[in-house]
This record gives structure tokens, C-alpha cells and sequence, in this order.
């Protein structure tokens, strides 16, 4: 069961402990630290870029904190995770953006985490293949509180579509690292 | 207690009749969990656009702290180049993104690296995968990721073991680095793991037991803070040689040849000509890896990618090279959720037409990092 991150215990001197205070000094605080709020989510299916684009993740590999909403919610935009209550800290997001071919010399891929509907940073931003499909993938760190939400836009310099490719899918992946 | 008061877990092994003392407790199971929930963390950045002199690597000056929860680097502004010290012994997982703001079509290197000192000695730079450019486009983000040692902690401007990231470019020129708030030079330094530790199983955090029990306590207490103190990680290298890669596909990539092993907490990487990591542990694995190719002049596409089982393959960087006599390459980082005994192998991919080496500058490392992050 999800916990949330823990606070750093205060045991008083002569306490004389019972089963539920070592729940909540032991059990809860390494569950979370053992099994950290996270997510993973793809875009399989051909989508269409141009410019930054909003990646609609399609798949969703694991959210063990369902944080996903892939609608608008009253919390939180479609194609966005939410940060669950209890699981503030620093998360760190690696982000994956693809295209097809751009048929250009002069084309950029890129992809970059997105904080509550502005653009955090850039994850990655590289030189586009003339001739093959292009990939860009890289780290950001991100503070997170309750209700923030972050989400995974791809650039592509020509409007060309995402490939439904295995091994080329769009992804954005998290896991908190720290309070 | 602050965390900069937490020292390394070194928890009990609990007797039949050991009395559960709050001294006890405190020692083991709280200290842990302050330095597992605030462990070693930094992020810093670079936000003044620097002009970057030609063909050098130097140093990255950081003058805005995002968090230092360890207080490893010197506040801003006495910043300057000022590295971050190791505060804490153990293997500190390090990422430095570098954005150039480059618009010439004259295809030029970037790079990222990082350089230090361990146990006294000075290492450095390495660098990312080496990164070309020529798209006009205004901006290329060179990336490093290292997994580096430290030994030796102290205060930071003291003695003790310290990590820098650098950037370089080779332009002919100087070039600005990039200024945009959402696109500065990024820099990360997080403690994964301690320098030694026992292998143990993760145990499944059960319910409390009345009365506790000390198999309770070793499982629950002992277990868990020596796995997650000294959790799977592996990095491991190529050591020049004469390997290459052939002229291949995307459907097919090579794999990387990774000869010598850095660290590898459960001894399940095997190096060669068919490298591989073999998870120890089920879990979410943070992985990268880089390759840089030797010089070539031929305008070709370069891949970088992560190959489970031998079967399913995740890439990163999918790029173009071009360039006269350049080295380049590619990247890849990732989390994926691995079971036990799946295998990791790093491949690549080039389309120059021909068989292309592997570059063997010692400073353009071709190397393979992953590290369990959680269940």
C-alpha cells in the first residue's frame, strides 16, 4: 500500500512503544522509501507535432501513486501527472521525445518537462537525422508539492508525426529522490 | 538533527532478549531514515549565459542553488567555479546538461564531462557523448551522466573528495551557453549508494508482530537499511581497444563492447563483446549509457539505445552527425522496470557505410550506468 513520504521519526526517551508506533516509525516510513512515488507512461500510437507538443500518453506502465489523468479533471489537465498528497520532495523526470524523419539538415528534436502548464526545462534538445527517425532523450529535476502537475511535450522543428514504433516511443518517467 | 548530522547505517543484528531501547532505535532505524529521505542532493545551475572560449574544457560556474540540502557546494555568490564536496562517502549518481547556443551550419562538438577528486586523487575530465551540431536551429544540450566515486568527505573548500562538471566546445569560436530559464546549464549530484555494504534480499515489510520480535527487527530494521544503503548499481566502460561498430539499422544495432567494470554492488554484469547487466533485484532501474565514435567525416545518423532480454529495445538519442574529421556519438537514459534476471545490454548505431571505432580518447568514455531506485 502507497505510503507517504516519510518524516524523520521522534522517539521519545521512555516511551514504552506499542505495535502501532512501530508501524509508524518503521514499516511506513521504509515501504515508501523502499517502493518511491513514481510513474512511467509511453506514447505508442502516430500523433501528430508540430512545434512543442503536449504528448498524450496512451500507455501507461505504472503509477503506483495514481497520479495519471488522461482528462481534465478538477485537479489537474488531461495528459498530466498529478502530485499525490503526502509525496512532496524532488523527483527526477527522464523524458524521451521522437520523430519521423524530418527530411531537413537543419531540424531539431527535443523533449522537455512541463510544470503546471509552463515549460520547466529542457531534458534534451538534439541535432535531427535527415533521413531516419530522430530521438532525444535526458534528466530534469523537478521540486514537486501536492497538486502540482508536470507533463512530457516533444519538439519537433518539422510537423511531422511520432513514430508507432517499438523502441522509439515517446516516454516520460519519474521517480521522487529526495525531500 | 539536521541531516548533515546522519552518518552511514551500520544497523544491529537483534538477539532473542535484546532490550528495544529508544537509543537503539534511534540509531538505527531513524538515522537511516533521515539520510535514505534527505540523502546527499544538489541541483544547481548556471544562468548568466557565459561566452565559452574554444576547444578547452572548463570548469561550470554555478551561481543558482536549487537545493543543497547538505550544504556540499558553496553558496552563491561565492560560488565561482567551486565544485560540490562529497559530504558523505559513497557513489553519487551525477548528471550536467549543458546548452550551447549554437546557429552556425558549420557541424561543430559539444560536450559535457565531469572531473574531481577521490580518495585524493584528481580524475577528469570525461566526458559525455560527444555531441555535433550544425542545425542552425539555436540550441544543443551535450549531456553527462557518470556514476563517481567519493571517498574522502569534509566541509566543502576543505580537503575532502569533490565532483565538477565541465563543458567544452570545439566550434573554432567562442559560443555562449544557453541563458533561457527553462534551458540553462543543469547540474545534479544525488548519493545512491554507500562505498561498501552486505548484500542482502529486500524484505517485504510485514505487519507488526506482538510481542517484536528480533527476526522482525533483523528483516524489517537490519535488511531493509543495508539494502537500500547499499542498493544494486553497476557502471562499467570501454577500455580502448580496436573494437567497432558496423554500419547497421535501427532495427538491428550493435551492441556495445564494455570491457572494465567501475563498480557492480551484486557482481552481475558480464564485459565483452556481448556486455550485459543482468538485474539482481526487481525494481525501477534508472539506466544511461553513451557511446562516442572515433573521428569521421561522413554525414550519417547515430543511435544509442538500451537492448532487455535481447529482444526489446529502448532508444534515446536517434541523431545527426556531420562534421570533418569529428567525433560524435549518442546517448540514452531511461527508467525501466526490470525482474530479476532480465539483462541490459547498451547498443549503438551508425550508418557511415563502413565499420567505425569506437573513439579511444580516455576523456570520451563509452560506458553503461543503472541503478535500482525502488520496488
Amino acid at each position: 500500500m502507497p505510503q507517504p513520504v516519510p518524516a524523520v521519526p521522534q522517539i521519545p526517551a521512555g516511551w514504552q512503544p506499542v505495535q502501532a508506533d512501530f508501524t509508524a516509525w518503521i514499516t511506513n516510513p521504509f515501504s515508501f522509501l523502499a517502493q518511491p512515488a513514481g510513474f512511467r507512461g509511453q506514447l505508442q500510437a502516430a500523433k501528430a507535432l508540430s512545434g512543442w507538443t503536449l504528448a498524450q500518453l496512451d500507455t501507461i506502465l505504472e503509477d503506483p501513486y495514481s497520479g495519471w489523468s488522461a482528462v481534465l479533471t478538477a485537479s489537474q489537465p488531461a495528459f498530466s501527472w498529478l502530485c499525490p498528497a503526502g509525496c512532496a520532495g524532488w523527483y527526477e523526470a527522464t523524458v524521451s521525445g521522437f520523430t519521423l524523419n524530418q527530411a531537413s539538415s537543419a531540424a531539431q528534436s527535443a523533449a522537455a518537462l512541463y510544470l503546471n502548464g509552463s515549460v520547466w526545462q529542457y531534458g534534451s534538445d538534439d541535432w535531427a537525422v535527415n533521413g531516419n527517425d530522430s530521438g532525444s532523450s535526458g534528466a530534469v529535476q523537478v521540486p514537486l508539492i501536492p497538486g502540482d502537475y508536470v507533463q512530457l511535450y516533444i519538439y519537433s522543428t518539422a510537423a511531422v508525426n511520432t513514430p508507432a514504433v517499438a523502441g522509439q516511443y515517446p516516454a516520460l518517467e519519474m521517480t521522487w529522490v529526495s525531500s | 538533527m539536521t541531516t548533515s548530522q546522519v552518518s552511514l547505517p551500520n544497523p544491529r543484528t537483534w538477539a532473542n532478549g535484546d532490550l528495544v531501547t529508544v537509543p537503539r532505535l534511534r540509531a538505527d532505524a531513524v538515522n537511516a531514515i533521515a539520510l535514505l529521505a534527505q540523502r546527499p542532493y544538489f541541483v544547481g545551475q548556471r544562468s548568466l549565459g557565459d561566452s565559452w572560449a574554444n576547444a578547452t574544457d572548463l570548469a561550470l560556474p554555478l551561481d543558482v542553488e536549487l537545493t543543497d540540502a547538505w550544504n556540499g557546494h558553496l553558496a552563491p555568490p561565492a560560488t565561482g567555479t567551486a565544485p560540490y564536496w562529497c559530504p558523505l562517502p559513497g557513489w553519487y549518481l551525477c548528471d550536467a546538461r549543458i546548452p550551447f547556443a549554437y546557429t552556425s551550419a558549420t557541424a561543430a562538438p559539444f560536450m559535457a564531462g565531469w572531473q574531481g577528486l577521490n580518495n585524493g586523487v584528481a580524475f577528469g575530465p570525461v566526458h559525455g557523448a560527444i555531441t555535433a551540431n550544425g542545425s542552425t536551429s539555436g540550441t544543443i544540450i551535450p549531456r553527462a551522466v557518470d556514476l563517481i566515486q567519493q571517498t574522502v568527505s569534509g566541509a566543502p573548500g576543505g580537503s575532502g573528495d569533490w565532483v565538477q562538471a565541465t563543458a567544452r566546445q570545439d566550434s573554432g569560436g567562442s559560443v555562449n551557453l544557453q541563458s533561457l530559464a527553462y534551458c540553462q546549464p543543469t547540474v545534479s549530484v544525488r548519493w545512491v549508494c554507500a562505498n561498501s555494504g552486505s548484500i542482502v534480499s529486500l524484505p517485504v515489510l510485514g505487519a507488526v508482530p506482538t510481542p517484536i520480535t528480533s527476526a522482525w527487527l533483523n528483516a524489517n530494521v537490519r535488511d531493509t537499511v543495508k539494502f537500500l544503503s547499499y542498493p544494486p548499481i553497476c557502471k562499467a566502460h570501454y577500455t580502448a581497444g580496436a573494437s567497432t561498430v558496423p554500419n547497421n539499422s535501427l532495427a538491428t544495432p550493435a551492441v556495445i563492447n564494455l570491457t572494465t567494470v567501475d563498480v557492480d554492488t551484486y557482481s552481475t554484469f558480464t564485459t565483452g563483446a556481448a556486455a550485459k547487466y543482468a538485474a539482481p533485484y526487481s525494481g525501477r532501474y534508472y539506466l544511461a549509457g553513451q557511446i562516442t565514435f572515433a573521428a569521421s567525416s561522413t554525414a550519417t545518423t547515430y543511435a544509442c539505445g538500451l537492448l532487455v532480454n535481447g529482444t526489446t529495445l529502448y532508444y534515446g538519442g536517434i541523431v545527426r552527425f556531420a562534421g570533418t574529421s569529428l567525433a560524435g556519438g549518442a546517448s540514452v537514459t531511461k527508467r525501466l522496470r526490470l525482474t530479476f534476471g532480465d539483462t541490459v545490454q547498451l547498443v549503438a548505431v551508425q550508418q557511415s557505410g563502413g565499420a567505425l571505432a569506437y573513439n579511444t580518447t580516455a576523456s570520451n568514455q563509452t560506458r553503461f550506468i543503472s541503478v535500482w531506485e525502488g520496488l
